[in-house]
């Protein structure tokens, strides 16, 4: 079966800036080759309150008769990318860097973007802080260049492979603050003991999207429209457009 | 098969530090085609990594690839036990890295006495990863920086009050007088998440009964709400297992037991409640990211210092935990494995 090229995504607004931030320097993945797998099979690339392994069983609940795997390491998205995923469930930044054009966007609040902030000890606000933890989206050079400029200023960005991981760079203070959307944060707050404050980014990011990358991921396009509200809300998401 | 011979099995996987995981030596293509050497490119430097063929290890190797593969050249050398110091001597002559990535405790141990014996020559930074409590011995390797393999008080019990209702403020570990320096720092650490560690100490080699009775005055007397298992061999003999950590739970008040290797967690023994290990893909990234570091100094080690390893994953005896425990709605979700 071969693979659908996707085009390069045109549509490109101011939030897509961020949307697209991290492609620089990074060779898109998406190259004609023989997709591998029969059934539709999705690959999750999203950082969320959960275990990857919970995440890939809620998803296979929810989407019966797909292969759903959840990775967290960017590596380990390449890899699954490159044995012939039919489709992507990942932020808009990931897409983009791959030249991958979503085929089913998430919104919330009728917005396809949602902020985020900074959470750490004290003087977080944009400008005060030198060292931002961030989940590692898009690799070494991607991710510093997606912190930059979702917060418009250079800092030093210590990475890792998990949202609960940031926690553990203020513990250790290995980081001044941690970047992560802002519905996370009272998350944060609630398992941690200490005293953290946080301050709004001023650039939002692309919630999560869907791209196809063969034919048959456009079933599962069809059937993520579909997954209960309860999955959804679990993803940041409140419909598909 | 008899429970002392399962818990004499899972020891011997833990006295390797990296349990359940060495490879046979079945597949030596396999692994041939792993170790290969990329084509090294003129300018570009190259790392060297010195590790135990294990699944572990590799994972550990998959995460360094991963993090700096695409700028620097990463050679492997796959060691045993008996590496020696004139071997890797031989190879750094003939590989030329910048960086040396150090796995697993006999390696470190023949690095360091590679140094020993030439004192006046200037080695290259060392990263040391998966060696036994690390920050106890790395001053010991010149020039040396790396990150720990134990998994901190501090990010263990943060990490179990997300999974039970019960509260986890007071945290109680046994130890032997020469980790004693690790028990102060981790409880100073603790400190920052609101977690009091109460450590008991018991002789060097202690009996059944020394153990027993420190378990039972961190349970009785001084109320622990959980009891952290150091991974260290001379607590954890088949029989100190059998007749002091595993009667604990039978009678009074149960407390969650939290080991620090999978192979303690099992559906076949009420041993560990819950495994916390470090993710080792993700501290290969780390040690990828320590490298990068090392890198931007000009391969000097500016900031000496040991990290803690950031990701881990959690294992589960969810027989015993549901009828032990009550756990929060949202537990398993955040557990990586169940056992069941």
């Amino acid at each position: 079966m071969a693979r659908t090229i996707p085009e390069k995504t045109t549509n490109i607004s101011r939030r897509t800036v961020l949307a697209g931030a991290g492609a620089a320097g990074l060779t898109p993945l998406l190259e004609p080759s023989i997709a591998l797998a029969a059934a539709p099979s999705l690959v999750v690339y999203l950082h969320l309150d959960m275990k990857q392994r919970a995440l890939q069983e809620m998803l296979s609940s929810a989407l019966d008769g797909i292969e759903v795997t959840a990775v967290a390491r960017y590596g380990d998205l390449q890899r699954q990318i490159a044995s012939g995923a039919s489709a992507l469930l990942a932020l808009g930044p990931v897409l983009a860097s791959l030249g991958a054009r979503p085929t089913v966007t998430g919104l919330a609040g009728g917005r396809d973007t949602e902020p985020y902030a900074l959470l750490g000890g004290m003087r977080v606000s944009t400008g005060q802080v030198q060292r931002v933890g961030a989940v590692d989206l898009l690799g070494r050079k991607g991710t510093s260049t997606f912190v930059h400029e979702v917060l418009q200023t250079n800092v030093e960005v210590e990475r890792v492979t998990k949202l609960e991981d940031m926690l553990r760079l203020l513990q250790f203070e290995m980081a001044d603050a941690i970047l992560l959307p802002q519905r996370i944060v009272p998350l944060m707050r609630k398992k941690s003991e200490l005293t953290l404050e946080s301050s709004r980014a001023p650039n939002e990011v692309s919630l999560p999207a869907l791209a196809v990358l063969t034919p048959a991921g456009n079933t599962i396009a069809d059937r993520l429209k579909k997954i209960p509200t309860s999955v959804k809300s679990e993803l940041g998401v409140e419909s598909w457009r | 098969m008899a429970l002392t011979s399962r818990l004499g099995f899972c020891l011997g996987l833990l006295s390797l530090g990296l349990a359940a995981c060495s490879r046979s030596s079945g597949d030596a293509r396999h692994a041939e085609a792993f170790f290969q050497d990329p084509v090294r490119r003129p300018d570009h430097d190259a790392v060297l990594v010195l590790m135990p063929d294990t699944e572990h290890t590799r994972a550990v190797l998959l995460g360094i690839r991963d993090e700096v593969g695409d700028e620097l050249d990463v050679l492997v050398r796959p060691v045993d036990r008996d590496l020696s110091a004139e071997e890797i001597e031989a190879m750094l002559a003939e590989l030329q890295p910048r960086c040396v990535v150090l796995m697993d405790n006999p390696t470190v141990k023949a690095y360091r006495e590679l140094q020993l014996a030439r004192p006046s020559v200037t080695f290259p930074p060392a990263v040391v990863v998966m060696a036994s409590f690390l920050e106890e011995h790395y001053r010991l390797v010149k020039n040396a920086t790396g990150i720990a393999y134990e998994v901190p008080a501090l990010t263990l019990f943060t990490h179990l009050r997300t999974i039970l209702v019960s509260p986890v403020e007071k945290v109680g570990v046994v130890y032997r007088p020469a980790f004693r320096g690790y028990i102060d720092r981790q409880r100073e650490l603790a400190k920052r998440e609101a977690i009091e560690l109460i450590g008991v100490a018991v002789p060097q080699h202690p009996s059944v009964r020394d153990v027993r009775r420190a378990l039972e005055t961190l349970r009785t007397e001084r109320g622990a709400h959980a009891l952290w298992v150091l991974n260290d061999n001379g607590l954890l003999t088949p029989e100190l297992i059998q007749r002091a950590w595993m009667p604990l739970n039978e009678t009074g008040r149960r407390v969650p037991l939290v080991v620090g290797a999978a192979s303690l967690v099992s559906a076949k023994f009420d041993f560990g409640t819950f495994a916390m290990l470090p993710d080792h893909g993700a501290l290969g990234m780390q040690v990828g990211a320590l490298i990068f570091k090392l890198a931007d100094d000009d391969w000097t080690i500016t900031r000496p210092e040991i990290q803690p390893p950031l990701s881990t994953k959690t294992v589960i005896n969810l027989r015993q935990a549901e009828r032990d425990f009550k756990l929060a709605p949202t537990a398993l979700s955040q557990v990586d494995r169940i056992v069941n």
